[in-house]
């Protein structure tokens, strides 16, 4: 009965509506374990270099000025958090090299962690990684439903259905999604006054 | 409070909420920084403890100087994983306020990870001296392991809760 009820690690080859074969509970599970594993990856990953050099970086640059650039490539990987997440998820949930890509343009544009200012492109920090989370399903779901029923039409218009429809989502979602995060703070700021 | 502010860091940074974004939209200063950065350094030596038989070592290692956010899929689908890391964090957050330890808005939800929390812990204490190196050693990295192997031992051996593969961790 147990070796019945566990699922298989094999992955099932995407092709199309034909693969909806397995049910949809259990492919929506794998999907989500999919988005899960990949943000953890895809955020050590990029949190890694910071992680191990920032703090002895930082008593060095009073004597070592020169390590500022160092500072700035960490702090580069750590911004592209979204990206590299996508790609992850992507690779787990073994996509093709055009739908993982489009995944990570989708995750960049709905993480909110670029916004256009008066001086072009502004990047700070990860952006809002449950809102990144959302938008990757979201691409993910739509990756799934196109399949690869665009055909020859698959490099023009894959990168900008999931830009535009995965990451236009996660643009909507960037609001109320990243209040989540307000709550939970006043929730946490209510127990410091236990 | 420290209990809860250890607790409560070391379920959020286990889930896909950032540590580091809740504890900078509420400011988070003082002890109750302190104990957040506690409560997170429990959390990643012990996450790593638990693995340690079926994980590498380098991915062990990564628990702590990285982030413990790294057994988020394994521990969001076991719920029941997260009770003996919220105990050694509540714990590890208890222990913190009760010795004072503090960090600053910009140096609370991190951890272990890059030192940031023990650096912060130092400055606290005034700055570096063999006193304070030593008591962030204690406190940081002694105290967290000593009760992450107590932890282990009960939830894994003697309790039977769960499993070393339930915090294994591939990367291939």
């Amino acid at each position: 009965m147990e070796a019945q009820t566990a699922t298989p690690d094999i992955p099932v080859v995407r092709t199309g509506f034909s693969a909806y074969a397995g049910t949809i509970g259990s492919r929506i599970a794998s999907m989500t374990m999919n988005v899960l594993n990949g943000l953890s990856v895809g955020i050590i990953v990029a949190l890694i270099p910071g992680a191990l050099l920032n703090a002895i970086l930082k008593y060095l640059l009073p004597v070592l000025p020169q390590v500022k650039v160092v500072l700035t490539m960490t702090a580069i990987a750590q911004v592209l958090l979204p990206a590299v997440s996508a790609v992850c998820v992507g690779m787990m949930a073994r996509f093709t090299t055009i739908q993982t890509a489009s995944l990570a343009l989708a995750a960049a544009i709905g993480a909110g962690n670029m916004r256009m200012t008066g001086n072009g492109l502004t990047v700070s920090g990860t952006g809002d990684v449950i809102n990144l989370a959302v938008t990757i399903a979201v691409g993910c779901l739509l990756i799934e439903l196109l399949g690869d029923a665009l055909k020859a039409y698959t490099i023009l218009l894959i990168p900008t259905i999931v830009a535009l429809v995965a990451g236009g989502l996660g643009l909507v979602t960037l609001g109320p999604v990243s209040s989540i995060t307000r709550w939970i703070g006043i929730g946490v700021e209510g127990l410091t006054s236990v | 409070m420290g209990v809860l502010m250890g607790m409560a860091f070391a379920l959020i940074i286990v889930s896909p909420i950032s540590s580091v974004g809740i504890a900078s939209a509420i400011s988070l200063t003082g002890i109750a920084a302190g104990s957040s950065n506690l409560g997170i350094a429990a959390c990643g030596f012990v996450l790593a403890i638990y693995g340690r038989k079926v994980n590498t070592f380098g991915t062990s290692l990564a628990h702590f100087l990285g982030s413990p956010k790294m057994q988020m899929a394994n521990l969001l689908s076991r719920p029941r994983l997260l009770l003996p890391l919220s105990i050694n964090a509540a714990i590890m957050g208890g222990v913190g306020a009760a010795l004072g330890v503090t960090a600053g808005p910009s140096t609370s939800g991190f951890g272990f990870t890059g030192l940031i929390g023990p650096l912060a812990a130092i400055e606290g204490m005034g700055g570096f001296t063999a006193g304070s190196v030593i008591e962030m050693f204690v406190i940081f990295l002694a105290m967290p392991i000593a009760l992450g192997y107590v932890s282990d031992f009960v939830f894994t051996k003697l309790l039977g809760y769960q499993k070393p593969e339930y915090y294994r961790i591939d990367y291939s």
